[in-house]
């Protein structure tokens, strides 16, 4: 993936140089989407001479197709440049990108780890967004120098003061501190290294202790195994070197180590302070796993550095093969993501109405969907899933605890003494005119306000605790639609609290679907299951008897509707002209309904299985 | 081998009606020349498949269009050319000919669309001498609203004038077209037309559920303002009713839509719905030969610029298929040995337990409530044809 195939010249003759410690800068850039980060990254890169104007793609680091498309970073990437200063010497930058969306703030977090201070990169004409402001409370919060930068000045909706004010008031620097660039056009931008040099702090750290080095990410190369994005603390590391993780315990040889400038050059060592990466013949993600701290065998370090959290999967769904003799190839396909995705959690599942598949954990709704589209494409399957649901705590009547993650587990009302579900910390950033239509969303969705506050004149920031339930599906969609595409959300997961929760199931004449059961709290039972049936009697095409469709709870129907027999085709004519358009026609009839899913003699489309997922609200 | 059955498409109309289907324009578009061109090509691609007919042929079908909308003489000069018959007044439909050099039988059909508006008793009489055996009439309904809702350009007194015609010079073997779930169509006006239809006597009649198609929609969502789901709804629920009738008044129903007198069956396209092959000419026009199939081009345009057919191959399996969809359409069913490969077995079980297949000495057809359902049932017993052994090429 990183072995980027272009004719990169030479980096002269400091390029190999091992650069003293207090030349050093490692930083990233806090940017919303579309705010330029990327252009930004590659206006950088380009000042320093880092690529070759003629080679140099739009947007280098972002590798992935799909990143690309979506113009979203979803890996962290790390790449060095060198800076001359005039009298000083040159300077070994180290740009680590981040993600920018609101699924990924554990990435976030693991490479500012890396990192001594951040580029808090704001669109003069947007403003500071949601997600900007959560991660650059993380940034606050690991101590990081921030250098506040406006961006797009170019551009004639900019408006620099408001937004400077807004950035003052975040994080209480003075006006002369905040940088206006355009990173388009390069304006300010040289002004800006210097700035990085002059006030992200050089990297601490100590070059005699024994070695330590962050995973702060990594990816699976299948030629070369696992290769970890390392940011040396103390000591350095060689080619030849023995080393040990902490938390993984294994023992590996160090292959090769390098940098990224931007595709992976190997230098043969990775000295204190410095960003690279680091192969070890390492073959299972889990033994160089990322938050993990690198040692030598030889001298070994006593504590291990701070940083390491497990990912905690939000969002799940259920994933089946539409043909069910893929099931191996999306059994493979989802063991090759997850080398490279340390977050993707699955494990396998059976659906009475869907056969085999696979439960999935993801960071988020954007993760799930970036996962099914890579799935879908890269491995050219063709995949149902189930409606994403949160995870469960169950108290039963006797005491036992259960998680519940499929719905289809979830007891019924009789068993259970309390149910409890996560819920998050959200903030919303809206104009404030928008201000009406969010709380009523926010409260139609069982959230509690917490804090309103202006963070300038006319924008405003909502503070709401929800259920994670009510933000799965359709939440930040219809957000965006209330409030004509401005508001920005960000939230963090805040622990689990009771609900007065049940379980809904869908019966189709007469045979509970179980792919289509939800959990839903109890006031709003009655409302989805009546959206749900209505739907559900569109999708499902008549069949030559009656079908009935039940929306239930327990054994208590609460909606209901039905599919009338079908009595009559349409009698269309068939003469010698037709013959040909008839019988294609009957074979795309028969071809659509073999795609369709059994359930008891009733045959439904794929489409009834996402039905709820219709984003009409009623 | 050879064909016994020529189709042949005259594609003008005085004006379209906006819910047509077929391959079709208005006559002023090219104006007389072209239609005489498109005459002299037509006359040129008959000479072109005689070595791949089988003559005398059986069934000359002559549709549209309206072919009883161009000049007279284009129309009866054709038909004697097909007929070779010379000009000698006869009276009923299935008077005797002249033998050697008719492309047609003595006693083959040669039937003709044509449309109220278009025809008068002297007409009539011409292609009578011309050789047309059996005339097909496009009435669709009697009533002034819901031939407006087809946007059809048709009086009532048009109407009345053309059946006069037919009665006047003694027509016999004529069928009469219904089409049914007209938008604003009831109960009342239903029977009224079935009523019309067979009080005006013909040996046929056909009835068929309106097709909705897109510039149709348009039309009647834009254009007039009516609603169709009703109607829809409607024929769904009264089709059957319809039929009935039909049958009441001695209309044998003999394929899913048409319904005869007995003996007055239509032998064309009876040929179809057997598996027949049949040689077709003009814009649009299919032919089925050997194994082959061959589709003209669909406009006047494309077929006067010569653009040649598009060719599809149709393999055994193909043809048995073929042999299925098209002859559970009728009374007579299929024979349910030449079929068994094509059909899975408990899929037929399964529509005759439901009581829509049945079984009479070795054939297997429609039951009544079949009729209604049957691209349903074809759907369920129809095993899937295996993609290799279909093959296109233009």
């Amino acid at each position: 993936m990183l072995s980027f195939s272009v004719d990169v010249p030479a980096l002269g003759y400091y390029s190999y140089l091992m650069s003293d410690q207090s030349h050093i800068r490692n930083f990233s850039i806090i940017a919303h989407i579309d705010h330029g980060k990327s252009t930004l990254a590659d206006r950088i890169l380009q000042l320093t001479d880092s690529v070759a104007e003629r080679q140099m793609r739009d947007q280098l680091l972002d590798r992935m197709d799909l990143e690309r498309e979506r113009g979203i970073t979803i890996k962290a990437q790390a790449v060095r440049a060198y800076y001359k200063v005039e009298g000083e010497g040159e300077y070994q930058l180290n740009l680590i990108d981040t993600p920018g969306h609101v699924d990924f703030s554990y990435e976030v977090s693991r490479s500012l780890a890396a990192c001594e201070g951040v580029l808090l990169v704001v669109d003069a004409s947007q403003g500071i967004e949601a997600q900007t402001l959560a991660n650059t409370y993380l940034a606050l919060e690991n101590d990081l120098e921030i250098i506040p930068v406006l961006n797009k000045i170019d551009l004639p909706m900019a408006e620099p003061e408001r937004r400077a004010e807004e950035l003052m008031n975040l994080i209480g620097c003075a006006p002369e501190d905040i940088l206006h660039i355009s990173a388009k056009t390069g304006q300010g931008v040289d002004r800006l290294l210097d700035g990085i040099v002059q006030r992200i702090p050089p990297p601490r750290g100590s070059v005699d202790d024994p070695p330590r080095a962050l995973i702060f990410d990594s990816i699976y190369d299948q030629y070369r195994g696992v290769v970890a994005f390392l940011r040396v603390v103390d000591g350095g590391f060689k080619r030849g070197d023995e080393i040990r993780s902490f938390v993984s315990q294994r023992r590996s040889e160090v292959e090769e180590v390098g940098i990224f400038s931007p595709d992976m050059r190997s230098t043969g060592r990775l000295g204190t302070g410095e960003v690279g990466y680091l192969i070890a013949g390492v073959k299972n993600v889990s033994d160089l796993r990322v938050g993990d701290t690198l040692t030598l065998v030889d001298r070994p370090a006593e504590k291990p550095l701070p940083g390491y959290k497990e990912a905690v999967p939000m969002v799940f769904c259920g994933l089946f093969p539409i043909d069910g003799d893929d099931y191996p190839v999306l059994k493979d396909a989802l063991e090759k993501l997850a080398l490279n995705d340390s977050s993707l959690f699955w494990e396998p599942e059976t659906s009475k109405a869907l056969g085999f598949g696979f439960r999935c954990g993801f960071l988020g709704l954007l993760h799930m969907e970036i996962v099914r589209e890579r799935l879908e494409r890269e491995f050219d399957l063709e995949l149902l899933a189930t409606t994403p649901n949160v995870r469960y705590q169950v108290e039963m009547v006797g005491g036992e605890v259960r998680t519940v993650s499929n719905p289809v587990d979830f007891p019924t009302p009789g068993d259970m003494e309390e149910v409890r579900e996560p819920y998050i910390s959200a903030g919303i950033l809206v104009p404030d005119e928008f201000v009406g239509a969010v709380m009523e969303l926010c409260q139609d969705r069982r959230g509690a306000y917490r804090d309103m506050e202006y963070i300038s004149a006319a924008r405003v920031r909502l503070a709401y605790d929800l259920p994670l339930a009510e933000i799965v599906l359709d939440f930040f969609d219809i957000l965006k639609s209330r409030t004509r595409g401005y508001a920005s959300l960000d939230y963090e997961m805040k622990g689990y609290e009771v609900g007065d929760l049940v379980r809904l199931d869908i019966l189709i004449a007469g045979d509970v679907v179980d792919a289509l059961s939800l959990v839903v709290h109890r006031d709003k039972a009655y409302r989805v299951g009546r959206r749900m049936v209505e739907r559900l009697r569109r999708q499902i095409p008549r069949q030559l008897f009656e079908v009935p469709i039940q929306a239930a709870i327990g054994s208590k129907v609460i909606a209901r509707e039905t599919v009338r027999a079908i009595r009559k085709d349409v009698v269309a004519k068939c003469y010698g002209g037709d013959v040909t358009r008839k019988r294609k026609l009957l074979e795309k009839q028969k071809a659509g309904k073999k795609r369709m899913k059994t359930v008891g003699s009733v045959d439904i489309p794929q489409e009834a299985f996402l039905a709820v997922l219709d984003l009409d609200e009623d | 081998m050879g064909s016994r059955h020529l189709y042949i498409h005259i594609p003008f109309c005085p004006s379209r009606c906006r819910y047509c289907d077929f391959a079709s324009e208005a006559i002023h578009v090219g104006g007389e020349y072209r239609i005489e061109r498109y005459f002299r090509m037509l006359h040129s691609e008959i000479q072109g498949f005689l070595p791949e007919l089988h003559l005398p042929l059986e069934t000359v079908y002559v549709g549209g269009g309206t072919p009883t909308a161009v000049r007279r003489g284009l129309l009866t000069e054709l038909l004697s050319r097909i007929s070779q018959r010379s000009g000698s007044a006869q009276g009923a439909g299935r008077g005797p000919r002249e033998e050697g050099g008719a492309l047609i039988h003595p006693d083959g059909e040669l039937t003709v669309e044509a449309n109220p508006g278009t025809v008068d008793a002297e007409y009539l009489a011409e292609l009578m001498r011309a050789g047309v055996t059996r005339l097909s009439l496009g009435v669709q309904s009697f009533h002034p609203e819901l031939l407006r809702s087809l946007g059809r350009r048709v009086e009532i007194n048009q109407l009345d004038t053309a059946i006069g015609a037919v009665k006047d010079v003694g027509w016999l073997d004529w069928n009469l077209d219904l089409v049914f779930g007209i938008p604003g169509q009831d109960r009342d006006s239903m029977h009224r037309d079935i009523y019309s239809a067979v009080q005006a006597r013909p040996t046929h009649i056909s009835l068929y559920d309106l097709t909705y198609t897109r510039g149709y929609l348009d039309y009647l969502d834009q254009e007039i303002q009516v609603p169709f789901r009703d109607a829809q709804q409607f024929a769904e629920d009264h089709y059957a009713e319809a039929a009935d009738l039909l049958q009441d008044a001695g209309y044998l129903r003999y394929e899913i839509s048409n319904f005869a007198l007995p003996g007055y069956e239509s032998k064309h396209n009876q040929a179809y719905w057997r598996g027949r092959d049949y040689a077709g000419v003009g814009v649009a026009a299919v032919s089925t030969l050997g194994g082959e199939r061959r589709t003209n081009p669909d406009t006047v345009d494309e077929y006067l610029r010569r653009r040649p057919p598009t060719l599809e191959s149709l393999s055994p399996p193909v043809r048995l298929y073929e042999k299925v969809m098209l002859g559970l359409r009728t009374r007579d069913g299929v024979d349910e040995e030449e079929v068994a490969s094509a059909l899975d077995s408990k899929s037929v079980e399964e529509m005759v337990d439901r009581g829509l297949l049945t079984r009479r000495c070795g054939t297997l057809c429609l039951t009544r409530r079949g009729f209604g359902l049957c691209n349903t049932v074809l759907i369920a017993i129809l095993r899937e044809v295996e993609p290799n052994q279909v093959s296109e090429h233009p």
